[in-house]
Parts: structure tokens; sequence; C-alpha cells
């Protein structure tokens, strides 16, 4: 049992598999690199890096351990051959600080796979939210809409709609609700158009309109969800269909226990911890060019009745809460207003990847430097030996 | 005035495809050359373009070579113009400019496009404006077409047909660029103009700009007090001149050479900007510059009044740049490009090359590798020169765009290559850095053309988020300097398969063995750089796009150079490579440099955008099959040698 045990770290930890599976995410990223051309990014890290199996039949046929599969495998090679069993001694030290930079690289990733979220501020000039809303991820909101002043919403999160497809549903209850939501027909890219006899429909025609499903656009933040709705009353009563749609201007209605409620498909928000107000947005130009030599942004951060002035700008974050708000494009309203786009990010491991590199850059010159230096003092020998003058 | 876009400009000049104004037909005629000293007062004048105020020079050598595909350009009658000369022809000769044949077109199915046909020349051969002529009215009609199709979409000849009209607009534009100094006004129409501003027609704007405060205080009461027949004739009078001014002056524009009154304003003024605010009568320093380019284009027939005036002239427009800050780097700049310096490293590199050739046919002769390090050290010394006048005109770490990238790797590498030689001392590295330089240099030589026609220039503004010397000096240096060294170890790796292909020094052991611990000690330095210019890119992106890692095409390919040089390491350290296995990954690992700092850039996608580049295609796809080429050779030597070796121990065991 234990020369097995020992047989199994002596495979875990060897060079050949360290090989096989820097090979295997060589491959990844390649493949990956060349499959956003035509998918976009967000197709290709959820195919490549961000899943287990690749199986693939084209440009060639492909089944190779995905990203996560070969992270972690990574990981445990690292452990085990470059932690455990590595030789400790004064010529090792080097590797091993390496070894400890790139478990720390690999931890942050983690870290930020699982542990954070993103997604954008957008403000007009002299608008304040204190929440962002992100790039990929939709949520279905539910509120009292008979109510004034502030709402409590319920949320359905990302992950319980997108796999409403192929004719799956899946009902939706909380406590307080006077009805029961079922949602299905989940599209990634449609249109709410009205239905016509030129298109097929790919949702229930409601009130004339009808989702029609588009490509998706390699550029995930540009496709636009949809979904059907049915509400049913619990008291047995009403039932209606209805359509969600992400681009919707007003929410799906519905009449239940005396009250109206609202339902709408969005992207998800996420809150902060303070408010941000844009007071100012200016961009400048290189003289001639219409190429955009800085943008910055004058912001007010909103926090316990405080108020706090502060600039953002290209390379010069603001990092607050938790959030780092950086500086990520602009536009300009119809009505001429300027708005700015703050990327807004939570990631507990933001300053990880530094830290790794001062690490693994100090272990490789305490490794590398030290066979430098023998290598010099050898040549003279070895001219020497061979006559080399 | 009114800002046309290219397009539009495209269009206006195609109808605006005048016959040459009376008064420039006279400049057909031969003229006497330029001084050395007008070309050198003439270089020195500032000029705002792409973003930065430059010298003529500068302008003249990057349209010249967008134009022409060079720098020098051989006229009918022997005489040789460099690049000021041209542009000083182009501006106050445009008769005599129309004649020179400095239009190059690379296929002549774009002249049979255009319905042009001119007998006995090549596929790819120059042309002038006058041979042009005829099928310009095409030429802009399918410029027009092409203009709404996306630059990737379009054929190679859509491709070449907008190159030359635009290379015919930007010619035509240089050539009206002193329309407001020739045109005559019909001042003399009107009663009371012609009592202004004499009784012949007044030639040039800035006259009858300098009459313009008079004109505004008494002008209207003057008109009123005359018999209303008089007066409708002093209004056509008046609005004859206006329409010839306008024209004159929007035709005018090629040229931002008027810095603006104040500070604030950072865009320098055309013609027309010029005109608006000297008419203000607010800055009379603008009217000195208008009227000083107006006494030039009176005086190019006489040589030493031309000097004289262009002495004036570039005096006043260095003191009004200099008040701004933006004439210090300029005569620097015109010294830069006088000293050619790449295009004489490449010149060293290349005589190095021969006398390396020289040692293949005798290498008894001691004193030939010393000339080839002499050489290459010289080639090497003047890219560092280039590099660090760079960097000081810019006010710039060394790498700010992909050209920048190829002198820095360049340059880096003849470094690296010369300090593995000076280890070693057994001649290995130093028969490569010869080789290396030329084709750094032959590589730079052929995107700066391709800079040319598409930045207009190889120190471009950069884009906001390029605007940080911190990571420039750090991530990109760092970077770059990894994608030296594994092309270094690449050519090491070459050098010894091709040794061993060719029984170069068969026998000699420690020679392969030097060889291989060179190619493996490079691999190491490209691995250190690769992987802190790596996490440092990320810690960039993580300040400026808010992630350290987004998996964008540009950093997936500095991971693959770190992937590939941590295998071979870890392909070593277990024993599965050993010499030749190490010279083979290597040359493996070159391409992989190969696709990570120009072949992602062809795909087209990502968040590095500023860096996409065309045209390097061919280059790149060359060098993948050569390294291809050769990794295959090395399998068949290694097949050939293996199966040597055993029939000669098939033969050692038959006769035991």
């Amino acid at each position: 049992m234990r020369a097995l045990l020992e047989r199994g770290l002596a495979v875990l930890g060897s060079y050949g598999l360290a090989c096989l599976l820097l090979l295997d995410l060589f491959l990844l990223t390649f493949f990956g690199t060349l499959h956003q051309v035509e998918a976009g990014l967000y197709d290709a890290q959820k195919l490549y890096f961000e899943s287990w199996w690749v199986v693939q039949r084209e440009p060639i046929p492909l089944v190779l351990p995905g990203g996560l599969l070969c992270m972690g495998l990574l990981a445990v090679n690292l452990f085990v051959g470059g932690f455990v069993r590595i030789q400790k001694s004064k010529r090792t030290v080097g590797i091993l600080v390496v070894h400890v930079g790139i478990a720390l690289l690999l931890a942050s990733g983690f870290v930020k796979l699982y542990h954070s979220d993103d997604g954008y501020l957008r403000l007009r000039e002299g608008q304040a939210s204190d929440e962002y809303v992100s790039y990929h991820l939709w949520e279905v909101a539910v509120w009292d809409a008979s109510q004034r002043g502030p709402v409590t919403e319920h949320v359905i999160p990302h992950e319980h709609l997108v796999d409403l497809t192929d004719g799956k549903a899946r009902t939706f209850w909380k406590a307080g609700l006077p009805f029961e939501l079922e949602l299905s027909g989940f599209l990634r890219n449609c249109e709410a158009l009205p239905k016509g006899p030129m298109w097929q429909a790919d949702s229930p025609v409601v009130g004339d309109f009808a989702l029609k499903r588009l490509e998706d656009d390699p550029e995930n933040e540009n496709n636009v969800a949809g979904l059907t709705a049915r509400f049913r009353a619990l008291d047995g009563g009403a039932t209606k269909e209805d359509l969600l749609w992400g681009f919707e201007f007003h929410p799906a209605t519905f009449d239940a226990g005396g009250k109206t409620w609202a339902v709408s498909l969005r992207k998800a928000r996420y809150p902060m911890p303070f408010t941000i107000r844009l007071e100012d947005f200016r961009k400048e130009d290189h003289p001639g060019l219409s190429m955009a030599r800085s943008y910055e942004s004058d912001v007010t951060k909103l926090v316990g009745g405080l108020e706090r002035p502060i600039r953002i700008q290209m390379n010069e974050p603001l990092r607050d809460g938790g959030l780092v708000l950086f500086q990520s494009s602009f536009a300009m309203d119809r009505d001429g207003t300027e708005v700015s786009v703050f990327s807004v990010v939570r990631n507990p491991s933001d300053h990880w990847p530094l830290y790794a590199c001062i690490v693994i850059g100090l272990g490789l010159v305490i490794a590398f430097l030290p066979k430098l230096f023998k290598f010099i003092r050898a040549q003279g020998p070895r001219r020497a030996a061979t006559g080399v003058s | 005035m009114i800002q046309l876009t290219r397009l539009g400009r495209l269009v206006l000049l195609a109808a605006l495809l005048l016959p040459a104004p009376a008064a420039a037909q006279e400049d057909a005629a031969p003229r006497a050359p330029w001084s050395e000293r007008v070309v050198e007062l003439a270089a020195e004048l500032p000029i705002q373009e792409g973003g930065r105020v430059k010298p003529l020079d500068t302008y003249a050598q990057f349209r010249m070579l967008r134009m022409n595909g060079k720098r020098k350009l051989k006229l009918a009658d022997g005489e040789k113009l460099t690049p000021t000369p041209w542009l000083l022809d182009c501006i106050f000769f445009p008769e005599r400019a129309r004649g020179y044949r400095h239009f190059l077109v690379r296929d002549s199915a774009v002249l049979d496009a255009i319905g042009v046909r001119v007998p006995e020349r090549k596929k790819s051969d120059r042309y002038s404006f006058d041979e042009l002529q005829p099928g310009l009215d095409r030429l802009f009609q399918e410029a027009g077409r092409i203009h709404k199709i996306e630059a990737k979409e379009r054929s190679w000849i859509e491709g070449q047909l907008y190159a030359l009209a635009t290379n015919v607009r930007d010619f035509e534009d240089l050539t009206h660029a002193l329309e407001f100094a020739r045109v005559e006004l019909p001042t003399h129409e009107g009663p009371l103009l012609a009592a202004r501003y004499g009784a012949e027609p007044l030639r040039g704007v800035t006259g009858f700009l300098a009459g313009v405060p008079g004109l505004r205080t008494d002008f209207a009461a003057e008109l009123e007090a005359l018999p209303e027949e008089a007066q409708e004739v002093e209004n056509s009078a008046l609005e004859d001149v206006s329409r010839a001014f306008s024209q004159a002056v929007q035709l005018s524009g090629a040229l931002a050479i008027f810095p603006p009154s104040t500070l604030a304003e950072e865009e320098w003024l055309r013609v027309d900007g010029a005109v608006d605010q000297a008419a203000s009568g607010e800055d009379p320093e603008l009217l000195a510059l208008l009227a000083g380019w107006e006494a030039l284009e009176r005086a190019k027939g006489d040589p030493a009044t031309f000097e004289r005036e262009l002495e004036g002239l570039q005096g006043r427009a260095a003191q009004l740049a200099a008040r701004r800050g933006e004439y210090e780097k300029i005569p620097l700049e015109v010294r830069f490009y006088r000293g050619d310096y790449f295009t004489r490293a490449l010149v060293f590199f290349l005589g190095a090359f021969v006398l390396l050739c020289g040692a293949w046919l005798a290498p008894r002769m001691g004193w030939i590798p010393k000339g080839v390090a002499a050489l290459s050290l010289v080639g090497t010394l003047l890219i560092v020169v280039g590099v660090v006048l760079r960097c000081i005109i810019r006010e710039r770490p060394p790498i700010s765009t992909l050209y920048e990238t190829i002198l820095f790797v360049t340059g880096t590498g003849a470094i690296v290559l010369f300090l593995a030689e000076w280890f070693t001392r057994r001649r290995i590295a130093l028969t490569l850095i010869p080789i290396w330089g030329a084709l750094g240099l032959f590589l730079a030589m052929k995107y700066e053309l391709k800079e040319a026609g598409t930045a207009g220039d190889t120190m471009p503004a950069l884009v906001a988020v390029l605007d940080t010397n911190f990571w420039l000096a750090t991530h990109v240096t760092t970077i770059t300097l990894g994608y030296s060294a594994g092309l270094v170890a690449a050519f090491l790796g070459m050098r010894w398969i091709l040794s061993k292909l060719l029984g170069l020094r068969r026998g000699d052991k420690e020679h392969y063995r030097a060889l291989t611990r060179m190619i493996y000690g490079v691999v190491c330095f490209g691995l250190f750089f690769s992987i802190v210019g790596t996490i440092l890119g990320g810690i960039w992106a993580n300040y400026s796009w808010g992630r350290f890692w987004g998996w964008d095409p540009k950093e997936n390919g500095a991971l693959l150079i770190c992937l590939a040089e941590i295998m071979i390491l870890h392909l070593r350290l277990g024993g599965f490579i050993r010499d030749f296995g190490l010279a083979v990954m290597s040359v493996l690992n070159g391409m992989v440099v190969a696709f990570s700092w120009f072949g992602v850039n062809l795909l087209g996608v990502g968040l590095h955008s500023y860096g996409f580049t065309d045209g390097i295609a061919l280059a790149l796809n060359l060098y993948y099959v050569l390294s291809l080429a050769v990794v295959f050779a090395a399998f068949v030597w290694k097949e050939i040698s293996r199966r040597a070796e055993q029939a000669a121990g098939d033969a050692a065991t038959a006769k035991s």
C-alpha cells in the first residue's frame, strides 16, 4: 500500500506529468486564442479555460483536459513535485521560491474565478449610483410595483435562468408572494418584435409580440437575453403569460393579492458600500487627431453623509471598500450630456499577482544567477583546455 | 472654415482637378538646385502632424516614403532628390513635381483598373502625376467605392487603388499648399478696392488681410456714398475677391505650420485657421508668418533672396514654437534622421556578413573574425545610439510601438550574442550577429514602410492607456527582452542543427556542448524576462482594465512563451530531451515567440488594438516555414545518423 502511495506520489509530482500538463495548457491557450476570432472571448473562456474537458471537432478534432482540470492537476503536481518531493538544498532554494510564487499565482486565479465579480457603472454628469451592473450575467427581479418609495426585490439569479432551454421550465415562489412564476424558453440573444407572417417566433406570441432568436454576438455583453414568464395566482384565480426581454423599457406586471407585481429581466446588479456621483468628465484628444490622449472623471464618493471628491483616470483607479473603479470608456447621450463608464471589480486577490511577481522574480534570480556565474567561471578553464583564445 | 473628412477632401479634389493656375505654368521650367543652407533651414521648420510637432524634414521623409517607397528620387535629368528638396519642389514648383515619377504602383493591374496605359513599364513601377492624370477621375470613383469597404475586407488591388488615391490626393494637397500665396485677387475691379490695393490684381492673401481692419471701419460708409451703379460694380468686385480668396485658402490646407496664438490651444493652424486669426487683427505674428510664405513663393526664382526670406521665416516659426515649448527637439530629430543610424547599422552588419563569408572561404585568416566583430560592434552601437536618440526625442522609454520592438529586439539580441561570445570566445555567437542584425534591420525597414502608410510616422501619438512611462519602461521592456532572448535561442538552435546537418566541426564535442550551454542559458534568460514581463503586464492590466488576466490574445501569446520555455526546462530536467531536443525545442520556441510578437496581432481581436498590423504576415509565415523546415531537417538528420550508427554497430559486430 505504502509502495503504491509512493508510486502515486511519484507520478503526481513527476517531471513527465508537469510536461504533459504544461503542454495541455499550451494547447488550450493556443486554441482558445484562435477560437476568439470567430466566437469571441466569453465563449473561448468558458470552453477552454473555465471547463473540465474540451471536446471539439473543429478546426481540428481535439479532446483535452480543460483549464480547470489542467490547472487543478498542475497545482497538485506543483505541490507534490515542487514542494514535497523536490530535493531541498542550497541549489534548489531559488526553484522552491519560484514554485511558491507560481502557487500564489494559481491561488489568486482560483480566488478570482470563484469569489469575485465585475461589471460597469455608467453615469451621466450629475447622476449618482450605489450599484454596478454585470457585463454578462442576467437576473429576474420581482417587486411590489404598487408600493411607493424603496421596495424589496426578490431576485432570481443567472444560474437559475440560463439552463431553461429546450422546453425546460422552472417555477419560482418565495414566502410573501401571492403568485408563482414559471420561467422557460431562455434565449441568449433575441429581439422582441411585433409578430408578423414573415418570421418564425421563438416564444409564445403575447399581445402581438414575440421573441426572435438572433445569432450570438461574439462580444457576449452585446447579447440581449429573453424569457417566457407564466404567472399563476396562488388563490387559484388569474393566470397570465408574458415575455421578458433584456432591453424592455417597462417590466411585465401581474395583479395578485390586491397588489400589482412587476417582473423584469435585467443585467445582474451588485450593491456598492458607497454612492458615486459623476461631477465632470473630461476627454482630451491628441492635437489635430480624434484619438483620445487622456480621459478622466471627477466624482464624489458619498458615504454616511460624508462627501469626498476623487479623480478617476486612465491607469489611476479608485480602490475603496474592496472595490476597484477604473475609468473604462465614455459616451455622449442624445442630449449631449457626457457619460462616463467605469469598470467595477470586486476581487479579494487583487494584489496577489503583484506579490507573486516579486516572489517569482526573486526566485528566478536566486536560481539562475549562481548558474550564470558558474558558467562564466567555467569558461576560462574550458577555453584553456580546448585551446580557444 | 469647414473641416473636410478624408473622403470629402478626396471627392473635392476629384472635382477640383483643375488645370494648373496660370501663374504656376512657369514652374515646369528648370530650377536651380536647392542650396544646402535652404535644405537645412526648411528641414527645421516646425509642423504639427500626427498629434505632435515635428520637423518639416520628418514630414517630408514619411510622405516621400509612403508615396515613393523609398527616401530618394532620381529625376530624369539625373538630379537626386532627398525628402526635403522633394517636398520643396512639390510646394514651390508643382508643375515640375507633376512630372516626377514618385507614385509607386506595386501592381500594374491598378493602372488597368483606372484605364491608364504607360508603355514599357514593369509590373511594379513608379509613375508621375501627369502619367496618371487620364485615369484620376476613375481612380477617385474607385476610391469612393473602396472607402466603404472595411480595410481587412479589401482585395490586394483595392488596397493598392485606395493607397494610390490617397497618395495622389496628398500630393495634390501639397501642390496647392501655397495657393494662398499664388492667388491673384481681382481687387482692381472695384474702384474703392483699387484705391486701397492698387490698379493691379493683388497677389497673395496677406496684402488683402493687412487692409481688413481698415475695410471694416470705413468701407461700408465709403460704399454707401457711391452711386447705386458704382455700388453694384464694387459689390461684384468684392464678391469676386471673396470667392477667389476663399477658394485659395481652402485649397491651401495641406500643412499645419502656424502655431496657435494662445498656449491653451494645442492644435496648430492650417492656412484657413491662420487667415481667420490674422483677419481679426489680433495676431500680427501669424500675419507675418503668412507673409513669410508669400515672400518665399515670390522669391523662388531667385536663390539668394529665397534663402534670406527662408532664414527669416524659419527664425520666426522656430521662435513661436519655442515659446510654446515645442521646438526643443526639432533640431535633434532632424539630426536623428540625417544620421540614418539604422540604415548605416544595416550596412555594417552586411559588411560583417560578407567578411564572415570570407572566413568560411579562408578560415586561416585570423584578422577576419576580428573584422566581423568590429563591424558587428559598430552596427550594434549604431542601433543603441539610434534607440537612445528616439527615447530623448519622444521622452519615452525605448519601446512604445511595434516598430520600436523590432529595433529593441535587434539591438538587445545582438548584445546578448556579444555577451555569449564574450563569455565563451568560441566564435559561435559571433557568426550569428551579422545575420541577426541584418535580418532585424531589414524587418524594421519593411515595417517602417508600413508605418509610413498607416501611422504616417514611426513616432505616432499613443492611445490613452499607453500614456504611462512607468509601465512602458517595466512591462513592455521586460517582455520584449523575453522576445529577444527567445529568438536568439532559436537562432542558436538553428545554428546547432545546421552545423550538424552540414557536418561542421564533426567530432568536436566541446563545440556542440558550448552551443548547447548557450542555448540553455539564453532560454533561462528569456524565461526570466518573459515571466516577469507577463506578470507585470497582468498587473498593468489590473490597474487599467480591472483584471489581472483576461485571456486576451496578446496576453495569451506571452503566456505561450512562458509555458514553452518552462516546458523546455522541465523536459531537460526530467531527462526527456538532451542536446538535440534542446536545439529543436528552442527553434519551435522561436515560432511561439514570433506568434506572440506579431502573429496574435494579425488575428484582429482583443484589447491590444493599438498594436494591430497587416502586411507583416508574409515575413511571419516565411519565418514559420523556415523554422519548420529546420526542425524537419533535424529529424531527418537524426534518423540518418541513427541508421548510420546502427549500421556501423552491426558491421562491428559482424567483424568481431
